[in-house]
This record gives C-alpha cells, structure tokens and sequence, in this order.
C-alpha cells in the first residue's frame, strides 16, 4: 500500500468532513498496517475519536478493530510508559 | 467451471481463507524454528488445506512484556482451510510451550498478502536541555516582535544611568544618607 493521504479533519465543518479510508478507497483495514494504525492513536496510546480524526463511522469500526487485534500481538501498546 | 459447481465445490469442502500469526519463543534456535512451523504446516495440509502465503518477520521487540519476555519470532501464514480444522488448530496452539502467542482471523475474499513496512520506531528520549533550549529561544523571539519596550532592554539602560551618576551624584546620595540624623548608629 502506498503511502496514505492524511488530514485531521478538524477545521473543516462536519457537512465536508471526509474520511481518510473512503478517500483512499481501502476497503480491508490490516492490523499489521502499523505506518496507518499509528496515525490514529493517541499519544497516550489510546484510539482517537472521530470527532477528532474524521474517519467514518463505517471505517472507525474496522479500524478499532484492526487496532485492538495489533495491540492483541504486542504490536502497538496498550499504555505508555510499560517499561524503558 | 460453471457457477452452480462452484457453489457445490464450496458447500462441500466449507474451505475458507485464514491469517495465522504466531509468534514463537524467542530463545529458539533456528532448526528448532523450522523444525515447530513446519509441524504446523504438516498439521494444515492433513487437515486438507493449502498454505497460499508465508511471511517470516524473525526477532521483534514486543510492545509490552509477554510471559516473561520482551522478543518474539513472528511468523504470518495465509492459508486456506476448512471451517471444522480451525478449534483443532487453535487448541494445538494454544497447548503448545513454544508459542507465546498466537492469531487466527478470516479474511475477505479474493484478499492478497501485503507486506508492510514494519520498522520500529523509537520515539527519542527527551534530552535534559529540552526545555531550557526552548525557552531561551521562545524569549529572543518576543525581543524581535514587541513594538514597545522589552523586557530585556530594561536592565541596560538602568545600567548606564547609573555609570554615569557614579562619580558626582552618588558621593551626594551618600553624603546626605550619612549626615542626615535619621541613622542612628
């Protein structure tokens, strides 16, 4: 997959909001895809909202699942500050 | 091939795409790596499958520590498997001291193996004159863009008005600090 076209969304009003996923036409989000998984957690490790990333509802679904089953295989953390 | 046929074919046999991901101890070596995924393999073609895709990451650091260890070798198979064969993989899996852990997902159809970049990125530890180097530079910055009279400017001035009134006016600050009666030494 090539590199994904990324924008938070935020400033723009809800009506012309697009989702990230929809404008790249991914349709199957992998869980092993960490470059675009990491675009919508939080610093605090944590998945971002909608309001904030202006995924679809559709693609925050698929997407909280793909994080969830990478954080399952020790992928991508749960919390920060685990060790080191 | 007609459709119905195809439909039959699949009824029949009930065969599915799957992604395995296992990740194995760590403190393997390699002949005994080969010698574990290769039973698994041996266990998926008995069943009447049919590995379509293998992908071998090798030593990567785990997110958080797992059974006592902060490695694991990652393994990725696609394989296409019969629906029954599945609890008796899992199981296999799930028994065995090797593996720490272990994934079985099904995936859509017509789905073809991406390998991605999976570099680890280290966020940089924060360097201990972060915030000073910061600060000073934020402070020259506002020196720039005040229109008025900054901050740092003040001190200066102060400094040269009192060069100046060092020889004259201070002897008679002095003077009359000393003379006057309201010490009373």
């Amino acid at each position: 997959m090539a590199n994904i076209i990324f924008s938070t969304n935020q400033k723009h009003p809800v009506g012309k909001r697009r989702c990230t996923f929809c404008t790249n036409q991914i349709d199957h989000i992998d869980y092993k895809d960490l470059k675009t998984l990491r675009l919508f957690i939080d610093g605090f490790k944590r998945i971002k909202a909608r309001y904030y990333s202006g995924v679809c509802l559709r693609h925050q679904k698929a997407l909280s699942n793909a994080i969830k089953l990478s954080r399952e295989m020790a992928l991508v953390p749960f919390v920060t500050m685990y060790r080191k | 091939m007609t459709k119905a046929t195809a439909l039959e074919n699949k009824a029949q046999s009930n065969v599915g795409l799957y992604e395995l991901m296992i990740i194995l101890n760590p403190e393997l070596r390699e002949s005994e790596v080969t010698k574990k995924l290769g039973e698994f393999e041996e266990m998926i073609a008995k069943s009447g499958g049919k590995v379509t895709s293998k992908d071998y990451w090798g030593k990567r650091a785990l997110a958080y520590r797992i059974k006592r260890k902060d490695d694991g070798l990652y393994m990725v198979y696609n394989a296409e498997m019969p629906a029954s064969f599945l609890k008796e993989i899992k199981e296999a899996l799930r028994i065995d001291k090797e593996v720490v852990r272990s994934l079985v997902i099904r995936l859509p159809e017509g789905h073809v193996y991406t390998k991605f970049d999976l570099t680890y990125v280290k966020e940089e530890p924060r360097k201990k004159d972060f915030f000073v180097k910061k600060s000073s530079g934020s402070m020259a910055n506002t020196s720039v863009k005040h229109s008025g009279p900054s901050v740092m400017a003040k001190p200066e001035k102060s400094e040269d008005k009192g060069k100046e009134a060092n020889a004259v006016d201070l002897d008679k600050k002095l003077d009359a600090m000393l003379g006057g009666n309201d010490l009373k030494l």
